[in-house]
C-alpha cells in the first residue's frame, strides 16, 4: 500500500507542478499585454512633431492632440489561408472582413490596436489597401 | 478621439474616419472606402473558406464576440456627402435589425452581439424594395420569401437564389469620433425608427475611450 500512495501522490505532484507553470506562463501573456498598453507610448503632440513644415494648408480644426513615435510603416507580415490557422486566431476574436474582386480577407482587430499598428498596409486582387482600427 | 493617419510619401495628415487629407499637400483627396464586414472569426471563415487572414503577435486582447455583447460606444456609420446616418449598438441591442432609408437610399443593419457581427445592406434589388426580418442568423424577405446569407447578402433560395443585395459602405466607429466628424449625422433609434434624441444622454456622460 504504501509504495503506490508514494507513486500517487508523486504524479499529483508532477501534475500540480505543470498546472502552476502553466498558470505563470498565461499570467504573463495577459502582463505582457497589460504592460505593452500601460506604457502608452504617446508623447504630446508639437506642430511640427510629426507634419514637418509648421505652416500646413488645412482645416483649422483639424490638430491632433497626441502623436505616437513615428514608425515604419507595416507593409510586410503573413497571411495565412484559413485552413492552415489554428491558434494564431481564435473563434470569438473579432475581425474586419473584405471580400475585393474575389479575394478574401481577414484583419484580426486584436492585432490591430495600439501606437506601433493601427494601419496595415496591404495587397489585394491587385487594389493597395490600408486597413484601419 | 480619432486615429490620424500619415503617410511616408508627402506627409499629409488623413482622418481615419473621413478617410480624407486634412492636412499637408495632398489637403481634400479622399480614399474610396471599401465595404468590410465586422464578426467573429469562426463566422467569418465558416462563411469565406477561401479567406485569408493577417496575422501579427497581439496587441490587444479585448475584441471578441464579448466585446461586441457589451459594447456601448460603437455604432455603424453611413456617409454620403456631407450627410451620414448611424445605427447605434446600444439601440441595436434592443431591436438586432433595422430596415432604414438614408440619402435615398434602402438599407437594412443587422447586429448579432452574440456573433459579433455587424453589418449593413442595400435592400433594392433589381428596383424592387425588399424588407427584411431576422431568421435564427439570416435574412428573409417578406416580400418573396427569398432567404438571404447575413454576412454576405447572397440570396441562398428562390425566387431570387443568386442576387447581391448591394453593398455599402458602412463602418464602425466609436460614437464620439462620429459625432466629431459627422456634426450633421441623424441617429437611429430602436422602434420609434426615426431620428430622436437618443444622443442626449451620451453627450452627457463621457466614456473613456477604448
Amino acid at each position: 500500500m504504501r509504495p503506490r500512495r508514494k507513486h500517487v501522490a508523486k504524479r499529483v505532484a508532477i501534475l500540480a507542478g505543470i498546472v502552476v507553470v502553466a498558470v505563470c506562463i498565461a499570467l504573463l501573456g495577459i502582463l505582457e499585454i497589460r504592460d505593452y498598453r500601460a506604457r502608452k507610448p504617446f508623447i504630446t503632440a508639437g506642430p511640427s512633431m510629426i507634419l514637418g513644415p509648421d505652416n500646413l494648408p488645412g482645416p483649422e480644426t483639424f490638430a491632433p492632440d497626441e502623436a505616437a513615435v513615428r514608425m515604419p510603416p507595416i507593409t510586410d507580415f503573413r497571411t495565412l489561408p484559413s485552413s492552415a490557422v489554428s491558434d494564431e486566431v481564435k473563434g470569438e476574436e473579432l475581425v474586419i472582413g473584405i471580400v475585393l474582386d474575389g479575394q478574401v480577407r481577414a484583419y484580426p482587430i486584436n492585432m490591430m490596436t495600439g501606437p506601433q499598428r493601427e494601419v496595415f498596409n496591404d495587397q489585394l486582387a491587385g487594389h493597395s489597401i490600408a486597413a484601419t482600427w | 478621439m480619432n486615429l490620424v493617419m500619415v503617410d511616408q510619401e508627402t506627409g499629409s495628415l488623413w482622418s481615419q474616419l473621413l478617410g480624407e487629407a486634412m492636412r499637408g499637400p495632398l489637403v481634400g483627396a479622399t480614399l474610396k472606402t471599401i465595404p468590410s464586414t465586422m464578426t467573429d472569426w469562426d463566422s467569418w471563415k465558416q462563411r469565406y473558406p477561401e479567406t485569408t487572414v493577417v496575422v501579427m503577435s497581439r496587441t490587444d486582447i479585448s475584441y471578441t464576440r464579448d466585446f461586441q455583447a457589451t459594447a456601448d460606444n460603437l455604432l455603424i456609420g453611413l456617409a454620403e456627402g456631407d450627410q451620414a446616418r448611424a445605427w447605434p449598438a446600444w439601440e441595436l441591442r434592443k431591436q438586432p435589425l433595422a430596415n432604414d432609408e438614408f440619402a435615398g437610399r434602402s438599407v437594412v443593419v443587422v447586429y448579432d452581439s452574440a456573433r459579433g457581427t455587424a453589418v449593413l445592406h442595400g435592400r433594392s434589388v433589381d428596383d424592387r424594395l425588399l424588407t427584411f426580418d431576422l431568421r435564427g442568423e439570416q435574412l428573409v424577405d417578406r416580400e418573396t420569401r427569398t432567404t438571404w446569407d447575413l454576412l454576405s447578402g447572397v440570396a441562398l433560395t428562390p425566387p431570387l437564389k443568386g442576387k447581391q443585395l448591394p453593398r455599402e459602405r458602412g463602418i464602425m466607429s466609436n460614437y464620439h469620433a462620429w459625432l466629431t466628424f459627422r456634426p450633421r449625422s441623424t441617429y437611429w433609434a430602436a422602434k420609434e425608427n426615426e431620428t430622436s434624441d437618443v444622443l442626449k444622454d451620451k453627450r452627457a456622460d463621457q466614456h473613456p475611450m477604448p
